[in-house]
């Protein structure tokens, strides 16, 4: 009876006819056309065009000053750059470490996707470099200083210092893995692994040991800065590797298709434990300090709360998880609109990170005047600009690289 | 019939013989791409390296193909006979068959799933 359908059986409906829709009709095409020679260039040039554009936005931003350019304020000096930063960061560490299981660990299912992995690790954390170089008022400044006066005290100085040592293992990798030198590439692995495991939770730590900022401050950070890594890792392996297949054309073999079901299924799990570590911070932190509440409201009921449960929660964690549930890991296509909706659902997440954690005033508390409302922060079109030129950086030389490395295949069996 | 022969791990600091029976040997892979004809694969970005990598270039099961000129090397077992099969599962106990990277000479696997003494 026409009266006796349900809710769920509507929903069931829609989710098998997923494959069939316009929307991925749409996007095959796109793919198709994007392994085209002319497209391919047009796509290419326009990445270039980006990254020359976003270069010309931060040198003006660099002579008009930061303060002029930029949305940032004395009681907000962390914006969508430190968020683009961290983003770009933890997506290089998560690459890194899923890899890893594979390049440096031996689990053959993960072996596939090493090298493609290395190489976009390194692009994503140069593309993070770029992005901080404009954040920082004199990035030559600061690079001399790591060197001729560190102060071992700082989590800043061990963040420039141990990334920078992630960078030169991970390069050095990168060319060991495209010699052959297998043995060699993985212990320059191990090593990397090392420092970007450290790099990374001392990020972390950066904010985790901010007394100021209850909203970051305790053990948390670290722990949770690794575990979404690895959740950013495998949703951008899944994104890079399936795009890559579509601009060479090529047929996924047996053993790489094993590969991406693997990682899949850790992402599905990682998503769980980060909305597990998700609905225990809310819980502590609404019975926190005034401002940490305050800060929480913001997130969950208040100017945040789009970015919150739309893009984090629901883009980032829940339908996500419910994608790689339906696909059973062996839907490809599926897996891949999953991880597309993780990676913009990621990004909020560290820009929220960061700026939900400086909107309540420091002062707060004291029940000073001026500082009794939440702080506002709008990203100018100088940082926008800047963002996209990073992005602009990872497409273009993922483009160059399935170009020059003819789809990044790994020799190790 | 031939199989390429693995463990679930791999050591990267000495290539391991995975199995008593296994024969390391060069196979050559075939080079698969999804579109359906010549013609269309002279469009692609990919075609020129494509062309120069591989020899035989054919269309095949709907797809353009070619055997690689450059061989891989892959332990390998050759197993002709269901019975041969058996024992050798009852040798390594835990085994699995699975689809490998495609090779002119194989597209299947036998995966060792229990651990490797040295």
């Amino acid at each position: 009876m026409a009266n006796d359908v349900q809710l769920s059986d509507i929903v069931k409906d829609v989710a098998s006819s997923f494959d069939s829709t316009f929307a991925s009709n749409w996007w095959s095409n796109v793919l198709e056309h994007l392994s085209g020679r002319k497209l391919f260039y047009v796509i290419l040039g326009i990445s270039a065009f980006v990254v020359f554009a976003a270069a010309a936005v931060g040198l003006d931003a660099m002579n008009i000053g930061y303060r002029t350019a930029y949305g940032v304020t004395r009681e907000i000096p962390w914006g969508v750059l430190i968020g683009a930063y961290v983003f770009f960061v933890v997506t290089s560490t998560g690459l890194c470490i899923v890899s890893s299981i594979g390049h440096v660990f031996g689990v053959q299912e993960f072996m596939p996707i090493a090298k493609r992995s290395v190489f976009l690790a390194i692009v994503t954390i140069l593309a993070g470099f770029t992005v901080i170089f404009f954040d920082i008022e004199n990035p030559f400044r600061m690079a001399l200083y790591n060197v001729i006066s560190p102060n071992l005290t700082s989590n800043i100085w061990w963040m420039g210092t141990l990334y920078g040592a992630y960078m030169f293992f991970m390069i050095v990798e990168f060319i060991l893995l495209l010699v052959g030198s297998h043995k060699y590439a993985m212990y320059a692995g191990l090593l990397g692994l090392i420092s970007g495991v450290s790099a990374h939770s001392n990020l972390g730590g950066i904010f985790g040991m901010l007394h100021a900022r209850p909203y970051w401050y305790g053990p948390f950070m670290p722990i949770y800065f690794i575990a979404s890594a690895m959740m950013s890792g495998c949703a951008a392996i899944i994104f890079f590797t399936y795009l890559g297949y579509k601009i060479n054309n090529e047929k996924m073999d047996k053993p790489m298709e094993r590969a991406l079901q693997a990682v899949g299924k850790l992402a599905t799990l990682l998503i769980a434990i980060l909305m597990f570590f998700y609905t225990w911070k809310i819980i502590t932190g609404l019975v926190g300090d005034p401002s940490e509440v305050a800060a929480f409201k913001a997130e969950l009921a208040g100017p945040y709360a789009v970015n919150f449960w739309g893009f984090e929660v629901a883009m980032g964690m829940v339908i996500p998880f419910i994608l790689f549930l339906r696909s059973k890991f062996r839907n490809i296509g599926m897996m891949f609109v999953a991880s597309t909706l993780m990676i913009i659902g990621i990004f909020m997440m560290r820009y929220d990170l960061v700026v939900v954690g400086q909107i309540v005033p420091s002062f707060y508390e004291l029940g000073v005047k001026e500082y009794s409302s939440l702080l506002p922060y709008h990203p100018t079109f100088h940082e926008i600009m800047i963002v996209v030129g990073g992005m602009g950086i990872v497409a273009m030389t993922f483009l160059l690289g399935e170009r020059v490395f003819q789809g990044h295949k790994s020799e190790i069996h | 019939m031939k199989f390429i022969v693995s463990r679930t791990t791999v050591s990267l600091t000495e290539n391991r013989k995975p199995c008593e029976e296994a024969a390391e040997e060069e196979l050559t892979p075939l080079d698969y791409r999804t579109v359906r004809s010549m013609e269309e694969a002279k469009k692609k970005v990919w075609y020129k390296d494509w062309l120069e990598g591989g020899v035989n270039h054919r269309v095949e099961d709907g797809m353009v193909v070619c055997d690689k000129k450059t061989k891989e090397r892959q332990w390998v077992v050759d197993i002709a006979t269901l019975e041969e099969l058996l024992l050798f599962q009852n040798k390594y106990s835990e085994i699995e068959i699975a689809g490998s990277a495609p090779f002119k000479e194989t597209s299947r696997e036998i995966k060792i799933l229990g651990p490797q003494r040295k």
